[in-house]
């Protein structure tokens, strides 16, 4: 009976220790999990060019036009206003 | 010399108030100069001993010499021996009175005179000035700049910049922080609240003459107290205000009156000697006319003739 049972526990040692090396080979030889690569840029087809087929822009004829007004100014402070009216 | 006196500064604020009350004391002590107003004005002592040399003060024989400069140079246009003429129109009472009780009456007695200025003698060692005989002055307009500028001058040892008006009469020193020019306001000449537009100008002079501030009534008939030398009366001119843009404040002052006595005929043949001002004169119409450099201290277009 002893022998039977001593025989029982060196089967299930076995079995355990081959399947360890067994799945050990097994994933070592599998190929690598995918990793995340970026897609490759789309490929930029340069549009035809048709420079030679234009002619170049017109400028707007220029009209005459006002004085510009002068850009506002900042200052630190309240601004002076003098007047000038004769007296 | 019943103007109002602006004055303007930046600055540390102490600094700037001592500054205000040495320029007020600057333009206190002229007024009592200067007025024709008052009896004992050194002025006033002048005119009563015309035909004989008066020692004067420095800052009158200053005054005098350079009105007699600028009555020379415009070719008596400039006048201030009219102040007999002035007289004869009304204005023989200071401004308050003549709104106040009305104006003198009509005459003739006074009005001897003008066009003589230019026989004034000077003595530069005695600090010494003849007038003519029978000849007195009104320094009234050109006191007023000269003051306006010494003012801002003496104000400017208190501030970063500063300006100073007096009545019409503006001279500024530097420039506002943080900006490239002061605003100035150029009044409506038919409603002194409004503004036609704004000047943008720098350090310097701008002065304004206008028909339509001193205005009376007398013997029912409409006067001012622009005097026209070449007559002896008041103006009659297509404008209702002219401003000048000078260096100096007697200058632009001294200009602005002969520009508007001038007229549209004249005034532009009278401003081509002076490459140094700018005039803008302002018609019954508002319409704004001006020498051609104008528009570059105009916000707004405007008529050039």
């Amino acid at each position: 009976m002893k022998s039977l049972l001593y025989s029982l526990r060196v089967l299930i040692a076995a079995g355990s220790l081959g399947g360890f090396f067994g799945g050990w080979a097994l994933f070592a030889h599998s190929g690598k999990p995918a990793a995340a690569v970026p897609e490759p840029p789309a490929q930029v087809v340069p549009a035809p060019s048709q420079s030679q087929d234009l002619s170049p822009l017109s400028l707007p004829q220029l009209q005459p036009v006002q004085p510009l007004q002068p850009l506002p100014s900042f200052s630190s402070g309240p601004r002076m206003r003098l007047r000038t009216g004769g007296s | 010399m019943n103007s109002n006196i602006v004055m303007a500064a930046e600055g540390d604020p102490r600094k700037v108030t001592r500054g205000f009350e040495e320029a007020t004391k600057l333009i206190e002590i002229g007024e009592a100069r200067f007025s024709r107003f008052l009896e004992d004005s050194e002025l006033s002592v002048l005119n009563r001993e015309s035909g004989e040399w008066v020692s004067v003060s420095t800052e009158m024989y200053e005054l005098i010499h350079e009105a007699y400069r600028f009555a020379s140079e415009t070719a008596g246009r400039f006048d201030p021996s009219v102040l007999g003429a002035l007289e004869d129109a009304g204005y023989d009472r200071s401004m308050d009175e003549i709104r106040a009780r009305g104006a003198g009456p009509s005459t003739s007695r006074r009005s001897r005179g003008h066009g003589e200025f230019l026989a004034t003698e000077f003595d530069p060692p005695t600090s010494a000035i003849r007038l003519p005989s029978g000849v007195r002055v009104d320094l009234g307009g050109i006191a007023k700049g000269w003051l306006a500028e010494r003012a801002a001058r003496v104000l400017a040892g208190f501030s970063t910049a500063c300006a100073v008006s007096a009545g019409g009469d503006l001279f500024a020193v530097g420039l506002p922080a943080g900006d490239s020019a002061w605003d100035v306001a150029l009044e409506d000449p038919r409603d002194e609240r409004e503004s036609l537009t704004t000047l943008r100008v720098g350090p310097g002079a701008v002065a304004t003459s206008s028909v339509t501030k001193r205005r009376w009534h007398q013997d029912g008939r409409a006067r001012h107290h622009l005097i026209d030398p070449r007559t002896g009366l008041p103006a009659e001119s297509a404008w209702l205000s002219v401003t000048v843009i000078a260096p100096h404040a007697t200058t632009a002052e001294v200009y602005a009156k002969c520009l508007l006595i001038a007229g549209p005929g004249e005034a532009e043949k009278i401003a081509a000697r002076r490459k140094d001002i700018t005039f803008i004169a302002v018609d019954g119409q508002a319409k704004l006319w001006g020498s051609s450099n104008a528009r570059e201290f105009l916000n707004e277009a405007f008529k050039y003739a």
